[in-house]
């Protein structure tokens, strides 16, 4: 497979605040996503991509098969708790920082509790702003998959979240 | 699961359907006329809603888009695998100016049916040899500015030189005289540059410059290349080291 044209390159480039967004919401900690990201990058770049490949997808679909073949195979969640310790430690600057840090935490473990193939799916859609199209074009699987991914994710979410600080609207940002 | 309809799989992906913005008008409408007459679908509605906004919420926090500077240096670094037309047009920016949309026979430049020339010149080959241009061709580096003079009178541009799949070595270049201009691909074949292909072209100045581009002639030096060239251009050390050793 060749090497990335210039667009490609200018491409990757501009997506890659969106891949290490998506990186975090699959890993669910910052050490963690710049490993995938770097991976993902390292594997785009030495295999290349076909000329007709579009750049985002193409990366967001080497990011996902990374998370599955490599990363999530090592004990990330061993390593979890111990990593988000140390954020928190970082970056306890206000109350704010703490309580979107601890809200994040507390989002990621939820979202670790759920099948892989659920997580990336409501990843690219609810966080990412994906389409269904879109994230059925990155997941090579039909738009009917995406959709019953995603509403069983959801599901698992109110079940595992349903139940803690549901009131979003009377949230302290101060 | 329960047997509830607002806890079925079918209800709840139509509420993420309908949180994600992914139904039509008409199933939307539908799905609030529910949502009025049934009180638990309403709730439903309103417990995945509040989750898909703590989700969203929690990851729409300043820095998780910040991509550490090696990885970003990492890709602005990467090289790149340009066509070598691509990479002419890097370094030589004429070469993405408007292009003539017509046929120009430059006087002495001899025009090869094979990619899209006008007419058959070599009853052997099939293939035009020009031997002035063979020779500069030959021997003379890409030039990013400035000419070969040919004894003819007309000058000569190589710009780059690429290998076919093949293995033949091949030498896209410019040749004028006088007003006209043309933009081609010459391949070395038994010690002899036959043109390939040669397509009327304007040069930055000329006053056909912002001519409209797309001259199927032009299209076809940008065609063989995609479909010749393997790799990327020859660059300027490795082209050199080629003149020195005839190609070899």
């Amino acid at each position: 497979m060749p090497p990335l044209g210039e667009s490609q390159r200018e491409a990757l480039l501009a997506e890659l605040g969106g891949l290490r967004k998506f990186c975090y919401s699959l890993t669910g900690n910052g050490a963690d996503a710049d490993d995938l990201l770097q991976t993902t990058v390292e594997k785009i770049l030495n295999k290349g991509m076909p000329h007709d490949a579009h750049p985002a997808k193409w990366a967001y679909r080497v990011c996902k098969n990374t998370w599955i073949d490599e990363i999530r195979s090592r004990d990330v969640r061993l390593k979890y708790p111990q990593q988000v310790e140390a954020e928190s430690d970082m970056s306890l600057s206000t109350e704010a920082v703490a309580h979107d840090e601890r809200e994040l935490v507390t989002v990621s473990k939820a979202l670790d509790e759920l099948p892989a193939e659920q997580r990336l799916a409501l990843s690219l859609v609810a966080i990412d702003g994906k389409t269904y199209a879109e994230a059925a074009d990155i997941l090579e699987v039909p738009i009917g998959t995406i959709m019953s991914r995603i509403a069983r994710a959801r599901k698992n979410l109110v079940a595992s979240l349903g139940d803690e600080l549901p009131n979003m609207t009377n949230r302290d940002t101060t | 699961m329960t047997d509830n309809s607002y806890d079925s799989d079918k209800n709840n992906e139509l509420l993420s359907q309908y949180l994600d913005g992914e139904l039509d008008s008409g199933q939307s409408l539908a799905l609030k006329r529910r949502l009025l007459a049934e009180p638990e679908l309403r709730a439903q509605l309103n417990r995945l809603q509040q989750v898909s906004a703590r989700v969203q919420t929690a990851f729409s926090q300043a820095g998780l888009d910040s991509v550490p500077q090696d990885t970003r240096t990492l890709v602005e670094q990467a090289p790149i695998s340009a066509s070598p037309q691509l990479l002419a047009a890097q370094r030589r920016p004429f070469l993405s100016y408007a292009v003539a949309a017509t046929i120009a026979v430059a006087a002495g430049v001899v025009m090869v049916p094979k990619w899209g020339a006008e007419s058959p010149l070599s009853p052997q080959s099939g293939k035009a040899y020009d031997v002035q241009l063979s020779q500069t061709l030959e021997s003379t580096p890409s030039l990013s500015e400035g000419w070969a003079q040919l004894e003819d009178g007309r000058s000569v541009r190589p710009i780059l030189s690429f290998q076919t799949r093949s293995g033949a070595w091949c030498r896209e270049f410019l040749v004028q005289q006088d007003s006209s201009a043309q933009h081609g691909i010459a391949c070395r074949n038994n010690n002899e540059w036959n043109t390939e292909v040669l397509a009327a072209t304007d040069l930055p100045g000329s006053a056909n410059e912002y001519r409209p581009a797309g001259s199927t002639k032009q299209e076809s030096v940008s065609q063989y290349i995609a479909e010749k060239a393997v790799g990327i251009a020859a660059g300027k050390e490795e082209e050199a080291q080629l003149i020195a050793t005839q190609w070899q």
